[in-house]
């Protein structure tokens, strides 16, 4: 297992490579001159003195690849960048956003597994009975709705209409439920039907009918062997879910005004606040990286069967 | 007192679709190991689904009866008919690596199993476990309970099988060609185990298999199958020695002779769903066919006493 | 799983029908949109803004007074189109650069899956989001964003199917018998990779539909006042209350677009699945 991770962890190192080199010029592509950006992000008239001046600063007359290696280097000792807006360390800035962002993400997370495992279990166990038919067209239409629709519906029913909870969301338990739930519907949606067809696969396995023919009690059949071997599916889903969430709660939190780091890189592409964007850009994917790797380790750790062996590639 | 523990009268299956097996009626008395040979397709794997009475396994009974213990299986409810299974009739399948949940250890599995039955007794019951292994030959106790069956080889896997049938005592075990997937010298350790199964119980058994060696060996009756009809039915030793059906003696022709005779084949293949064939299905590769074959209704023919044939032609 | 494969097959035969009529049906409401308003979609009306739906605006107006049906139709018309082009586009991109990185392997292979491991790194629409936001807020800008990454499962997709297939008997003899390798790639890999393919291409649109009014909803995508999905339920929803039809209008229609193509890439999936190309 530690070789595993070894391995793994030598073939991230190009592709991280590439990722921060991807960022960097993603930003520097931008259209229009940084130096220009940032002076009208902060409100300075634009000259071509203060021109200049602010691209002696910002370094910018030095060349792509020695700009890219001092951005790099910087990242690598934690300093992203000032923001354009008010001159605060970026990185301080979104891990203030981050942490919230997490709570956020954790709470749909653990939502949808809740409601999704059960679910996913009772529709395959009663395939093809009225039950199963109505949660898998809820569910059908839960993967079907774009998350933004999901929330002003959510906000317009509970926080208007109903006024449960308040329209712009607090950092608490309260705050939390709807922007957690609007993230959540399409998970489950999908979690649900994947999961059900996993248990019926692992149903039809030949231990199975095997257990069953031993007079094996249905409720060990179920939950000591079938659910367990699902679960490296489960892991799996949940892991690649977290791309959907980390680019979902930038709409969610926009709308609900969550202060996570979604809403942050919302306002800063408004403000054409580069480098705020440009280490958020970078933060997810190293998170998403990250929960890959996490992922797959799990998935080896659960199933005993599978080997160090790379499949597919 | 030794009245039969199986009755099959007139049993008719379908399996997706098509008629897999008519009229089949025999017995299976007590202690008695019942050989049901055949080539594959001819039903005698659906017999066994029928009797096992298992959902999701496909196999529909069209008419007929399945009488188990004086009690006919059809009219039982559900939940009593899946009360009989692994206590009163137990199964051994064909592939041995997917009987059993292959990453979970057996141990974890045994205690399922034992629960379930509400056998359960903690250390006492590995206890029973591994004299059970131990009886019929399985080296190593412990270290079996502590594997999973996909760190085991196929004949091990099918002998700790044969080993969970043996602690939960079914009155009637049935095998499903529990050798065809393995190598010929863990068959005969299997065959080996199975024989001392016998020994030591008094289960009563069927082995469904198309090694008639194995049936000679441990079946003291045997019956032939061809397309979904019994052909043939009496003691192993009468059946394998002077058969009446031209297909079971075709069977014994095909077999390789200590003396150098060379076996002689048998051409083509069993037809499908023979069983909605109106007359003999084997005519169109019987050697002895004559032309009413094909409209002679299924029957059976008592040749001797315990003896019974759908036809007579291959007596010499 | 049931087993009697034939009719099986034939019961998914039909649905793949029944929802591929329905897109198509969808399509040409789309063509037709301009046709089909009743009203001109971008014509405010101060005298009759936030009206309720009614004979002369069935679907009611918003809150410049413009026709919301007439919106709705003219969206159709700018989602459906943006996201079969960009599928299209990706299928095309992906699918040619996965075969000849399959078929020729080499430097071309490394460069190119490398290109896709660092492009999956990104959660797909963070960095759809920072693309559009940077390049600035336009439909065109808004495909590409979503472009970027969506070419890279074909390519995966269509370079794992030629390194098996490349083996295989039949390609050997072609070649034997001296089949160019443009005729050989055309004739004979093509035809034998498209499935998976198809079925990614199916369950694409709907995603790519979400994404590109989901970046329109930011702002980041469509500009007002052009009529789109996303940006008109933005546009409506701080006014939801005062006429909730604004909103609901749009998401209906587009909640029974992106089904009906997912039902479409659902249905494709099984065939392909019921075919026997199943992974076991």
């Amino acid at each position: 297992m530690g070789r595993t991770i070894g391995k793994r962890l030598l073939q991230l190192i190009p592709v991280l490579l590439g990722l921060t080199l991807l960022v960097y010029a993603l930003m520097d592509l931008a259209p229009g001159d940084p130096a220009a950006k940032r002076l009208q992000a902060q409100g300075v008239a634009v000259s071509e003195e203060t021109l200049d001046a602010a691209r002696e600063e910002m370094g910018l007359n030095r060349p792509f690849l020695v700009r890219y290696g001092d951005w790099l280097l910087g990242v690598l000792h934690g300093d992203l960048g000032t923001s354009y807006r008010d001159g605060l360390p970026v990185a301080a800035k979104l891990w203030k956003g981050l942490k919230n962002t997490l709570v956020l993400t954790l709470a749909s997370l653990a939502l949808s597994v809740a409601v999704s495992v059960p679910l996913g279990v009772y529709t395959a166990v009663r395939q093809n009975r009225a039950g199963d038919y109505v949660i898998r067209f809820l569910s059908f239409v839960g993967a079907s709705m774009p998350n933004f629709l999901i929330s002003v519906l959510l906000m317009y029913f509970f926080c208007i209409r109903v006024k449960i909870f308040p329209v712009i969301a607090k950092s608490s338990v309260q705050g939390l439920f709807l922007p957690a739930l609007a993230l959540a519907v399409p998970l489950m949606s999908r979690f649900v039907r994947q999961i059900r067809a996993e248990v019926l696969e692992e149903l039809s396995k030949p231990y199975v009918a095997g257990a069953r023919a031993r007079g094996v009690k249905e409720r060990y059949v179920l939950y000591k062997n079938v659910l367990h071997n699902t679960l490296s599916a489960v892991i799996t889903i949940v892991g690649l879910s977290v791309g959907g969430l980390l680019g979902g709660s930038v709409v969610v939190e926009t709308i609900f005004s969550w202060r996570g780091i979604g809403k942050l890189a919302m306002d800063s592409i408004t403000a054409r606040d580069y480098p705020v964007i440009q280490g958020f850009v970078l933060w997810m994917a190293v998170i998403f990286v990250a929960i890959n790797l996490a992922t797959d380790l799990a998935y080896r750790a659960l199933d005993p069967r599978v080997d160090g062996l790379e499949g597919g590639r | 007192m030794n009245d039969a523990l199986l009755k099959i009268e007139d049993l008719s299956l379908s399996y997706g679709g098509g008629l897999v097996a008519a009229d089949v009626t025999f017995d299976v008395r007590r202690g008695e190991t019942l050989a049901v040979v055949g080539e594959s397709g001819c039903g005698k794997t659906s017999l066994l689904k029928a009797v096992l009475g298992l959902d999701g396994l496909g196999v529909a009974v069209e008419s007929g009866r399945v009488i188990f213990d004086g009690r006919p299986l059809s009219e039982m409810p559900k939940k009593a008919r899946r009360a009989l299974l692994g206590g009163e009739i137990g199964m051994i399948f064909q592939n041995p690596g997917a009987a059993f949940n292959p990453i979970r250890s057996y141990k974890k599995q045994f205690s399922e199993l034992l629960k379930s039955h509400g056998r359960f007794q903690g250390e006492s019951s590995y206890a029973e476990i591994r004299e059970c292994f131990e009886k019929l030959g399985l080296p190593e106790g412990e270290r079996i309970l502590n594997s999973c069956p996909y760190e085991m080889s196929g004949g091990m896997n099918q002998r700790v099988a044969i080993a969970a049938a043996m602690l939960l005592r079914p009155k009637l075990l049935l095998m499903d060609e529990p050798t065809s997937a393995l190598d010929v010298t863990t068959q005969k350790t299997v065959l080996d185990e199975l024989s001392r199964l016998k020994a030591l119980t008094e289960m009563a058994m069927i082995l469904v298999t198309h090694n008639l060696g194995a049936a000679a060996r441990i079946a003291e009756r045997t019956a032939v199958m061809y397309a979904g009809r019994l052909v043939e039915y009496g003691g192993t030793q009468a059946v394998l020695k002077t058969p009446c059906h031209p297909y079971t003696r075709c069977l014994i022709d095909a077999i390789p002779k200590l003396d150098g005779r060379l076996p002689s084949g048998l051409e083509g293949q069993p037809p499908l769903y023979g069983a909605e064939m109106p007359g003999c299905a084997f005519r169109d590769r019987c050697p002895l066919r004559r032309p009413d074959c094909a409209e002679r209704p299924y029957a059976q023919e008592e040749a001797e006493p315990g003896h019974f044939a759908a036809c007579a032609e291959g007596r010499i | 799983m049931m087993k009697g494969r034939p009719a099986a097959r034939a019961a998914v035969k039909r649905r793949v029908w029944v929802f591929l009529i329905l897109a198509i049906l969808l399509v040409a409401l789309a063509v037709a949109a301009p046709a089909l308003a009743p009203n001109d979609p971008n014509r405010t009306n101060s005298d009759f803004m936030k009206i309720a739906p009614c004979a002369q605006f069935p679907l009611g107006t918003d809150k410049l007074g413009r026709c919301v049906l007439s919106r709705v139709l003219m969206g159709a018309r700018t989602s459906i189109f943006s996201s079969l082009c960009v599928v299209a586009a990706s299928f095309a991109f992906g699918t040619v650069l996965g075969v000849l990185c399959g078929w020729y392997g080499g430097a071309l292979d490394e460069l190119v899956m490398r290109a896709v491991d660092i492009l999956l790194a990104f959660p797909q629409m963070v960095l759809a989001i920072a693309v559009a936001g940077v390049l600035g807020g336009s439909l065109l800008n808004a495909m590409i964003a979503m472009g970027i990454t969506g070419w890279t499962l074909y390519a995966r997709l269509a370079r794992s199917a030629v390194l098996t297939l490349k083996n295989e008997p039949f390609i050997a003899a072609e070649k034997l018998s001296g089949c160019g390798t443009p005729r050989l790639l055309c004739r004979h890999v093509l035809p034998n990779i498209f499935g998976p393919l198809l079925v990614n291409a199916a369950t694409q649109i709907g995603t790519m539909m979400i994404g590109i009014a989901g970046l329109s909803f930011l702002g980041i995508g469509v500009t007002p006042p052009q009529a789109e999905w996303g940006s008109m339920i933005n546009e409506a929803r701080a006014y939801i209350q005062l006429a909730p039809w604004t909103v609901l209008a749009p998401g209906g229609a587009m909640l029974i677009t992106v089904m009906i193509f997912n039902y479409l890439g659902d249905s494709v999936r099984d065939l392909m699945d019921v075919s026997g190309q199943s992974h076991e």
